[in-house]
């Protein structure tokens, strides 16, 4: 093979010209082609590892050359061949001392894991507003250590003076025969005036109020669960879906965003009104599995900050309880 | 610029130049040094001490055309300065004066 023919392969000739500065491409490309033919005697994998040792070496400088910040370059391309070097130097020192660069890796990790971990739950819990107007006006009741409230009682909290709306639930999870297949769904049976004390309307259709017939089976369906579960169909207000072999009619889709309580993603009518003096709705959840139930409660505006809790012990002590042997 | 001091890396680059006269170039000091000392010396290695020996003014470069085993692309040749002649006589005269002040025979390590 003579000298002429016996060059490095053209394509690692072109990438290398293309990480050299325009002044220096032929000297550098002219000296790695003697270079490699000087290396004739090596093997095949020996000569490749000395022709990119050089080529790095030269692309990648370990001092900032003079003709790298200044000869022929304008402002950014100086600032850029200055980045590249720093770059290089980084790798080098990390190859060179792999225990500490591994050591060093972990610490940044986990340094940025637990960092980005703690402002995720501090910009939830503390800085981002939840997902409903007036969130300050909001009030959880329950039992006493997170009990279920019974439903006998919540006709008597209907009537504390500083609370304007209440809506109450169970939650659960139900089978359901989606369009994309069946799954499970987080269920929530709410009582008709659930939505009106969050005060969030629906991004398409409407939700349940009191005046739907607690008996009739209908459903409200979260954002999220609406795009997984039906594709996100326009057609799905008006028609029924499966949940549990029950039917329900579905009346239309919250907002993304929102999905009280427990990341729901369908709400379901079957709990009674608070308010309703007609017979009590059935709600399967109840049945078929152990569920929790709670209330929100929405207070009246401008209402003194007393609070609810002293207002809620006035009225229970006031009033007797229906069932003395469970409440003494 | 620090000063005129020369590594030891410049020296043997200086020295190398010296040595091939007219065919003193990146890849042939390259493969002057690698033989001579037997370490594994990069060709940007050569270019950085080639660049800081002209700053310093010890060597001067031009264009020359290149030849066919470089598929005729041209190549940057060195020369020594005066400067950078005196830098190799002040280097070896330190050294020789060194040598001197050293015990004679082979370097060994003392009790």
């Amino acid at each position: 093979m003579t000298a002429e023919r016996d060059r490095p392969p053209a394509r690692w000739l072109a990438l290398v010209r293309a990480l050299l500065p325009a002044a220096r491409r032929d000297e550098v490309e002219g000296d790695l082609m003697e270079g490699w033919q000087a290396r004739a005697d090596l093997s095949r994998v020996q000569r490749a590892w000395a022709f990119w040792r050089d080529a790095v070496s030269v692309a990648v400088p370990r001092r900032r050359p003079h003709h790298a910040t200044h000869q022929g370059r304008s402002r950014f391309g100086a600032f850029a061949a200055s980045f590249v070097h720093d770059i290089g130097a980084a790798g080098r020192l990390l190859v060179r001392r792999p225990a500490f660069s591994v050591l060093t890796i972990a610490t940044l990790a986990i340094g940025m894991a637990s960092a980005t971990a703690v402002f995720a739950i501090t910009d939830r819990v503390l800085f981002q507003p939840l997902p409903f107007p007036e969130p300050e006006r909001l009030v959880a009741l329950s039992g006493v250590n997170g009990q279920e409230i019974q439903e006998g009682r919540l006709k008597r909290y209907a009537n504390l003076r500083e609370l304007w709306s209440l809506g109450a639930y169970y939650t659960g999870s139900m089978n359901v025969g989606a369009t994309e297949g069946p799954g499970r769904a987080r269920v929530a049976s709410v009582s008709p005036d659930f939505f009106a004390v969050f005060g969030v309307h629906p991004t398409a259709g409407r939700v349940l109020t009191p005046d739907d017939d607690p008996e009739n089976a209908l459903a409200v369906v979260a954002f999220d669960a609406w795009h997984r579960l039906y594709g996100g169909r326009a057609s799905l207000i008006g028609q029924n879906i499966r949940l549990n072999s029950r039917s329900y009619l579905v009346l239309g889709v919250m907002p993304r965003g929102f999905r009280f309580p427990d990341a729901t993603d369908i709400w379901i009518s079957g709990m009674a009104d608070a308010q309703a003096s007609g017979p009590r709705g059935s709600s399967p959840l109840r049945k078929s599995w152990r569920a929790s139930r709670q209330e929100g409660r929405r207070r009246k505006p401008q209402q003194p900050s007393r609070g609810p809790t002293s207002d809620a012990t006035r009225v229970l002590n006031r009033r007797p309880p229906p069932y003395p042997c469970r409440n003494s | 610029m620090k000063g005129a001091h020369l590594g030891e890396f410049e020296e043997f680059v200086l020295l190398a130049v010296h040595g091939l006269a007219d065919e003193a170039y990146g890849s042939a000091v390259q493969r002057l040094l690698e033989r001579e000392t037997d370490r594994s010396v990069s060709l940007g290695a050569v270019y950085a001490a080639l660049d800081r020996l002209e700053v310093k003014g010890l060597l001067r470069s031009e264009e020359v055309a290149g030849t066919p085993t470089r598929g005729g692309r041209r190549r940057r040749q060195f020369r020594l300065t005066s400067p950078g002649a005196r830098a190799i006589d002040t280097v070896r005269a330190v050294r020789e004066r060194l040598y001197r002040a050293a015990p004679t025979g082979p370097a060994r390590t003392r009790p």
